[in-house]
């Protein structure tokens, strides 16, 4: 087993600051993690999500000296993707759209949250739900999407979403809320009662 | 090693990517939290220029001048500085949450801090008069300021009225002053009646504020004189006059 596997992050970034090579095992260990929140958080197709991943984890190398000890590896290492994420979504144009995948455990986290939120005619299929709760999540704002994918897909405590998105953690919690409801009433408005009337206007 | 690190190390290696350096950031912090400061500190000047505007402000002549109470106090009033200070304090807070922690705060409580902050500095910096040396150099050398200024002062030449403000330019005697008002019109004024709403030495090139009746275009007859900028209190007034400020010709 290599050594640097038992490594804390906080030591290998210590140590890829004196050899890059370290700097691999911690490509290694969340290159699984970051790449499906691209995904989630973007909707970017797999060549899209590599260039991504690829300009974060080297943003991340040449800030190394930056990273902050008083948040673990993971939430700051987060935030320069997640920002990484929406400065290519601008750059090229393109809308952020939440992914979610059938077979996505943590979208199965998120798909139950919001099918609290509303009623579901027991006829419909769970394909079917995913479809109406995946459009009527990215009919809401992007800063709502956001949230609801940090805090049910990646499933993250408000404190650590709170420095990612750099806000408070009361403003988070807020957000996390009117997400809810703002996505309740869209749900109403659009889908379940009218479904097959009222598709076409969703993306 | 899988693919997508490999790639990464090759990418660092063969362009020769190296990790910024820690005294980078910790520079960046540093200008970061100066900037911050800085801003604070301004406002609080901007927050002593408000105080010396409110106190030092003749309210009594206030009252007699043109279009009413109303008027006249929204045109003493220094929004110029107002705004500035509104606009200083949102970019001090903006910077602020860019700290390290400073995104934990809610924005009401940094808004309430630096408020907080920038009054107390304010206070400080008005009772130990270093906001005008600051007011001076602006009247002096930038002009849209001075103008400003001008147009503020200018609320009380209202001679018709029974108002009058400007510079004394001569003490002819006892009883008699030439005096330039903010609108730049020499007046003879007679002192035969007037009071004195405070104690202060006239001389040549103090700032007076006086109520009265215009008795032709040129002889204006005072009733009551008041020193146009007070001293602020604590601060021993020191020759009495407060010296040219840029409206003698």
């Amino acid at each position: 087993m290599d050594k640097s596997n038992l490594k804390t992050d906080t030591e290998l970034v210590a140590l890829s600051l004196q050899n890059a090579d370290y700097f691999g095992e911690l490509v290694d260990r969340y290159e699984k993690k970051f790449s499906r929140y691209i995904r989630r958080l973007s909707g970017l197709e797999n060549a899209s999500i590599e260039d991504v991943l690829q300009e974060s984890f080297i943003k991340i190398y040449t800030h190394l000296n930056a990273f902050d000890q008083d948040l673990s590896f993971s939430t700051w290492a987060y935030r320069i993707t997640h920002n990484e994420t929406i400065n290519y979504l601008r750059k090229n144009k393109k809308v952020l759209v939440v992914s979610l995948e059938n077979d996505d455990e943590e979208s199965g986290q998120l798909i139950d949250v919001m099918k609290s939120e509303i009623d579901v005619a027991e006829e419909i299929s769970r394909q079917d739900l995913i479809d109406r709760i995946r459009k009527t999540i990215n009919l809401l704002p992007g800063k709502y999407r956001e949230v609801l994918v940090l805090r049910y897909m990646e499933d993250l405590e408000y404190k650590a979403i709170s420095d990612i998105l750099k806000m408070p953690m009361g403003t988070v919690a807020t957000m996390v809320n009117r997400a809810k409801g703002k996505f309740k009433d869209l749900a109403k408005k659009y889908h379940l009662k009218d479904w097959q009337m009222n598709h076409h206007k969703l993306i | 090693m899988n693919k997508l690190s490999q790639k990464i190390l090759e990418k660092i290696e063969k362009e020769k990517v190296t990790p910024k350096s820690k005294w980078y950031f910790l520079f960046m912090h540093a200008l970061l939290g100066m900037a911050v400061g800085g801003l604070i500190i301004i406002s609080g000047i901007g927050v002593a220029i408000v105080i010396r505007h409110f106190t030092l402000t003749d309210w009594q002549l206030i009252k007699h001048s043109k279009g009413g109470n109303l008027k006249s106090i929204l045109t003493v009033l220094p929004y110029l500085w107002l705004m500035f200070i509104v606009l200083v304090i949102l970019i001090a807070d903006k910077l602020f949450t860019q700290t390290k922690k400073g995104h934990r705060i809610r924005p009401w409580k940094i808004a309430a801090g630096s408020i907080l902050i920038s009054g107390v500095l304010g206070g400080v910096l008005f009772f130990t008069r270093i906001d005008k040396p600051i007011v001076d150099l602006l009247r002096d050398h930038v002009s849209p300021y001075g103008s400003w200024e001008m147009r503020r002062n200018g609320a009380f030449v209202s001679p018709e009225d029974g108002i009058l403000a400007g510079q004394i330019i001569t003490i002819n005697s006892e009883e008699e002053w030439m005096l330039i008002d903010f609108k730049q019109k020499e007046w003879l004024i007679d002192l035969t009646e007037a009071e004195f709403q405070t104690e202060f030495e006239p001389d040549i090139g103090v700032l007076v504020g006086i109520h009265g009746m215009k008795m032709d275009d040129y002889v204006f007859e005072a009733d009551l004189i008041g020193i146009w900028e007070k001293t602020p209190p604590f601060v021993t007034h020191e020759g009495g006059a407060p010296g040219p400020r840029g409206y003698r010709d």
